[in-house]
């Protein structure tokens, strides 16, 4: 039995600490189990780890790993797997891009910038299947972090034998429920059944074949064929043409990421936040969601987007409901009120974004949009890296296109974008005192509950204030052969080849 | 003719340098680097990915610590494929591209020629007409109309190839991408054959051939042999164009070649897969030239004397 | 002595009525160009104007709106106003009755007058303390000959804006291509030897340099100018062409014709102009007619990557790219553009016949 995936491209590398996408979030989900997974259902589960306690401070996390545990040469896995993995992870010279995202362990920071020597870090091995975890501070989301790729175990004996070389077919060494037997770039990364896995008997798949395909069309034609039974995307031009022809293979889901248009508040007059709530006030969401992208986004009103049960509804910008002609009238006042529109100066944004998918014709639609206030746009659409570079070097810009997907399910996660210390995602360049003050309350406060209010707080300040427009959420868009069994529509776009089986 | 070719193998060392360096710095100079994505990455992670990669040392010693590992053959680990060095993506790309490109400039070159010599043979207009016609329409239907056309009809409608994939090279995935790359070709061979002949054949020394009551097909291979200089010296292009024009075919029908590393290398400005590009291209169009060059002495005696030969 | 000779050097007074290919690409040329250049005037619409209810439409000859989209459209702004609407009446005015369970505002009357069906409501009455209201909305007609984009925007309009750019783009940047493609090809093979061989060099090692670095460094250098995208073309293309005429240069030169003009004591510019270059002309336009839409369609490539023209201005290119996309789905996204874009270059194409013919070439 083989599942023949479409995945959007190849991944960039195998070594869970140089990965970055969600292709390689993908693959390395089959091959590495972490101490927690995901369940078919996107769920939370209990992985290598069997169970954990946490000590009332919240910062000495104590897992009981799986005894029968295995690699898939055989070897056993034990805690100091884990602890090898979170040191070379942390190492500098791993030069892992994600180390970040595990920055709440003690003394992760300082060892990725070379203060602190590898065993400083607040991970060690109590005996053979227990591990201990030592964080900076409290993190209610800790245990959804530690599903994250950056947290997958490593077989210690191959990585120091081989080095980079470990992620060979012929070397690498893995403990999730497939193993590597062949990856030839561009065109296909073959898995095979790991006999070693605790679970083994109850992976019904024999081989697991990822075809890089990058063109929607394209790949969109190859499934028609059958010769893949899923993709990952569905060429938005062709949605209508989908939902008619293979409509009990196309899947929307809604997913935990978020479509902005950042605004430069650095400088005039998007240091105003009633030209930025003008701006965003006069945009047709729906109109965007459905015709542009064809019912596969969702209007977005909310900086975190709903499905996060830690958070429940998010907050809603407050003129949701009000009618979009009154709308469109309170944003012309506003922007007369800031010395905008007739009488006043002319207002002109410039929107920048990378020419990818659909965001040209958002653009569009959006400068027609602000037409109707009196503001003239001009587009500047960039090859993707170009414009990837523009957002992080940050020259001085007007509007500029980009979004944000959940590493894990909390609303921290998308709220901490906005804080005035994070350098390297704060695209709007926001500083707001009373903001960074709520963000670092909910981060010291123990109370689940009271932290829900304060980010809740948090949100409803970001959308009265408006740094960055939202405009959609995100849903995913999935081609899924009724052949495929055990594929489960969920937030987090998890299917794990764990659960799933082809019908004949 | 080897004090030529010795030539021409000296010319192309400092040739291949001045490409190399000129490529190099002009890189550098595009906006963005190998490690933008859509996530920025946390300044500090940044900084360190840059000094394992040497990228902060200054750019005349990458530039030397660059020729130094290509003296030894290496053309560096890729950045974007982090898990390859260019010479292991080379190794599995280059034949299937070669195969690929060698494939469809056979066709190309033996349907072109035999469509322009039909062209210019016809008498009457309608040969030319339809010559003319079809073309047109090999020029002017671009490769990511042709190759979708071509997936829908034989690939999903008639059910008889498949409808991309590689397979390990099997013939069946080869056909499609052939096709869809020599099309353009065949058209403007066929044009450039039909249009030198044409000259040649109104020349007067033709007429003459022809008062003199040579056969008819004999006329027609002197006409040929007049004629190919400057279907040759295209072929020489049309070859690296091939390799570079098959970014759209292999991203279409999932093809495992060079095509989609010249393009997305540099979009994704993984610099020294973008390098070993460049020296793949420069020493094909080096190689290419050469052979033309021959091939155009070896055609008209006339020329190896100005040519140094 | 015929053989000595060389060719008389073009003539174009010699459009003479039998030189039908000549004539039937210049008038369909011209046809074209004028369209381009005079029909946006002329559609009714503008080629950046969006209109949200009608996005992805067929073409059809006759106007919009018809029944179906009509009362799609009363039930959606029925839905956005929230109020419930019964229509009546043919012909080009509705007659709408609103219900409400408040009073209704007469500002949310603009609904009609926004949307693209429909023109200002006029109120007839009120009844049921304004609970009711009666209005007349007349219809407003549109014919979207091509049908809209994925935007909404008239394709008929759009493909005439695109010819626009991709005739100035095609037209310009192929002649700079061939003056510099020539007049360099044309040096380096007369000139021979040393210095053939190392204009032939300088072609090789601008040929090898990675062509998107150098358009993403141009656009980096010289900002979003439109002009450099001929100046990144013609920068590319003019190598094809010089190594052509390079190639037959190199034969032509042995010819007697030129050496006898040689042995009279005429300078190298003068036999180039003179005896070289027209008899290059059969291949330089045979590969004209090819280099035009391979310029098109590199315009297209650029604009692809971000670095070309950008929106709301379009090219044919950019066009038949995006309906290709398109084929499963509104195939007429690709069919207009690529009809046009065909039509064009075949017209080229007898061009360049058209001018063989007046050149007396040919012969049979």
């Amino acid at each position: 039995m083989i599942w023949h995936r479409g995945e959007l491209g190849d991944p960039g590398s195998l070594d869970p600490h140089k990965a970055e996408t969600l292709i390689e979030s993908n693959i390395l989900d089959e091959l590495f189990e972490g101490l927690v997974a995901h369940n078919a259902r996107g769920e939370l589960i209990p992985g290598i780890a069997a169970s954990w306690t946490i000590d009332p401070a919240g910062t000495v996390y104590d897992f009981q790993l799986r005894p029968d545990a295995k690699w898939s040469n055989g070897d056993k896995l034990g805690a100091d797997d884990f602890v090898f993995a979170f040191r070379r992870l942390m190492a500098p010279a791993t030069g892992a891009p994600y180390a970040n995202i595990l920055f709440t362990l003690k003394n992760a920071e300082k060892i990725n910038k070379g203060q602190l020597p590898l065993d400083a870090l607040g991970v060690r091995a109590l005996d053979e299947h227990r591990l201990e975890i030592i964080l900076e501070q409290p993190a209610p989301y800790f245990i959804a972090q530690l599903a994250h790729f950056t947290a997958k175990p490593l077989h210690r004996k191959s990585v120091e034998a081989f080095e980079s070389d470990f992620v060979r077919p012929a070397h690498m060494v893995t403990n999730g429920p497939f193993m590597l037997k062949q990856f030839t770039p561009n065109d296909r990364l073959v898995l095979i059944k790991n006999p070693y896995y605790y679970d083994a008997a109850q992976v019904a798949l024999d081989q697991e074949i990822f075809y890089s395909l990058e063109d929607r069309s394209a790949a969109l034609r190859r499934f028609m064929a059958g010769e893949i039974q899923s993709y990952d995307d569905v060429p938005l031009e062709q949605i209508d043409f989908v939902r008619a022809y293979l409509a009990d293979a196309f899947k929307v889901t809604p997913s935990l990421g978020t479509y902005f248009y950042g605004f430069d508040t650095r400088h005039k007059p998007f240091d105003d936040r009633r030209v930025r709530q003008a701006l965003a006030m006069g945009i047709d969401r729906e109109f965007i969601a459905d015709r542009i992208w064809g019912g596969t986004m969702e209007p977005g009103y909310s900086f975190v987007p709903p499905g996060i049960e830690s958070y429940g509804a998010p907050a809603t910008a407050s003129w949701k409901e009000i009618d979009p002609l009154a709308r469109e009238d309170e944003a012309k006042r506003l922007l007369a009120e800031a010395g905008f529109g007739p009488g006043g100066e002319k207002l002109e944004v410039e929107i920048r974004f990378a020419n990818s998918e659909n965001h040209r014709a958002t653009a569009v639609a959006i400068a027609d949009m602000w037409k109707v206030l009196g503001v003239e746009t001009r587009l500047l659409g960039t090859d993707a890296t170009s414009h990837y570079a523009f957002l992080r070097e940050k020259p001085p810009f007007d509007v500029a296109r980009w979004d944000w997907f959940a590493d894990y399910p909390d609303a921290q996660n998308f709220l901490f974008l906005c804080q005035n210390d994070n350098q390297a995602l704060n695209v709007a360049s926001f500083g707001n005192k009373a903001f960074d003050t709520l963000m670092h309350d909910a981060q010291a406060e123990s109370s689940p509950e009271q932290r829900r209010l304060i980010l809740h707080k948090a949100e409803a300040l970001l959308l009265d204030e408006q740094p960055d427009l939202v405009l959609l959420t995100y849903r995913t868009r999935n081609l899924v052969s009724p052949k495929l069994k055990g594929w489960e529509a969920n937030v987090l776009d998890n299917h794990p080849g764990r659960y799933i089986s082809i019908a004949p | 003719m080897l004090r030529f070719f010795l030539t021409r193998v000296a010319t192309a060392i400092p040739t291949l340098f001045v490409i190399i360096a000129l490529s190099f710095f002009l890189m550098r100079l595009a906006p963005g680097g190998p490690f933008d994505s859509a996530r920025t990455l946390d300044p500090s992670i940044a900084e360190n990915l840059r000094h394992i990669y040497k990228l902060d040392r200054p750019l005349l010693e990458q530039f030397f610590y660059y020729l130094r590992s290509l003296a030894d053959g290496d053309l560096g680990p890729s950045l974007h494929w982090r898990d390859f060095t260019v010479n292991e993506l080379f190794a599995t790309a280059l034949p299937i591209s070669v195969t690929l490109g060698a494939k469809a400039m056979l066709t190309a070159i033996l349907a072109g020629t035999a469509l322009g010599l039909f062209g210019a043979m016809s008498k009457g207009w309608m040969g030319q007409r339809l010559i003319d016609g079809a073309s047109i329409v090999g020029i002017a239907v671009p490769v990511f109309v042709v190759a979708p056309l071509l997936q829908l009809g034989f690939g999903l409608a008639l059910h008889v190839l498949p409808v991309g994939g590689w397979d390990d090279g099997a013939w069946q995935n080869q056909v499609l991408p052939v096709a869809t790359l020599a099309l353009p070709q065949i058209a403007i061979i066929a044009r450039l054959m039909q249009a030198a002949l044409n000259d040649t054949l109104g020349k007067p020394h033709m007429r003459t051939l022809r008062a003199f009551g040579m056969p008819a097909y004999h006329i027609y291979i002197h006409a040929l042999r007049a004629a190919l200089p400057p279907v040759v010296s295209y072929l020489g292009l049309a070859a690296a164009n091939v390799l570079t024009g098959s970014v759209i075919v292999e991203t279409i029908f999932g093809i495992p070649g060079m095509g989609r590393y010249f393009v997305y290398g540099a979009l994704g400005r993984d610099y020294t897969l973008v390098m070993g590009t460049v020296i793949v291209v420069a020493a094909a169009v080096l190689l290419f030239n050469l052979i033309v060059d021959l091939v155009l002495a070896w055609l008209d005696p006339r020329v190896r004397y100005e040519a140094g030969l | 002595m015929d053989k000595s000779r060389s060719e008389a050097p073009p003539s174009f007074a010699a459009v003479s009525p039998r030189n039908w290919p000549l004539q039937v690409s210049l008038s369909i040329l011209a046809a074209i160009a004028l369209l381009c250049l005079l029909g946006p005037l002329v559609s009714g619409h503008s080629y950046d104007q969006v209109y949200r209810d009608y996005v992805l439409v067929r073409p059809s000859l006759s106007a919009h709106p018809d029944a179906a989209e009509v009362d799609s459209a009363i039930a959606s702004i029925a839905r956005r106003i929230r109020v419930q609407i019964t229509a009546s009446g043919e012909g080009e005015t509705m007659r709408m009755i609103l219900h409400a369970e408040k009073p209704i505002d007469p500002r949310t009357l603009r609904t009609f007058e926004r949307s693209d069906l429909f023109l200002p409501a006029r109120i007839a009455a009120t009844g049921d303390e304004g609970r009711e209201l009666a209005i007349d909305v007349p219809l407003q007609r549109t014919v979207f000959l091509f049908g809209t984009d994925a935007n909404g925007r008239d394709l008929f309009t759009r493909v005439l804006i695109a010819g626009r750019i991709s005739l100035a783009v095609g037209l310009l940047a192929s002649f700079v291509a061939l003056t510099i493609g020539v007049t360099y090809g044309a040096i380096a093979g007369y000139a021979g030897g040393r210095v053939d061989a190392l204009m032939m060099r300088a072609v090789e090692i601008v040929y090898a340099l990675p062509f998107i670095f150098f358009v993403i460094v141009l656009v980096m250098v010289f900002g979003r100018h439109f002009v450099l995208i001929f100046a990144a073309i013609g920068a590319v293309e003019w190598l094809d062409m010089a190594r052509i005429v390079r190639g037959q240069t190199l034969s032509i030169k042995q010819r007697d014709f030129v050496a006898a003009a040689e042995a009279l004591g005429a300078t190298p510019g003068a036999i180039l102009w003179r005896h070289v270059i027209p008899n290059t002309s059969g291949p330089i336009i045979a590969y004209l007619t090819v280099l035009v839409p391979r310029v098109i369609l590199l315009e297209s490539f650029v604009s692809f990557l971000g670095l070309g023209v950008q929106e709301p201005l379009t090219s044919w290119g950019v066009l038949v790219a995006d309906g290709a996309r398109n084929i499963q789905g509104s195939i007429h996204l690709l069919i207009f553009p690529a009809l046009f874009l065909g039509v064009t270059l075949a017209a080229l194409q007898t061009l360049g016949d058209g001018f063989q013919r007046a050149r007396g070439a040919g012969g049979r």
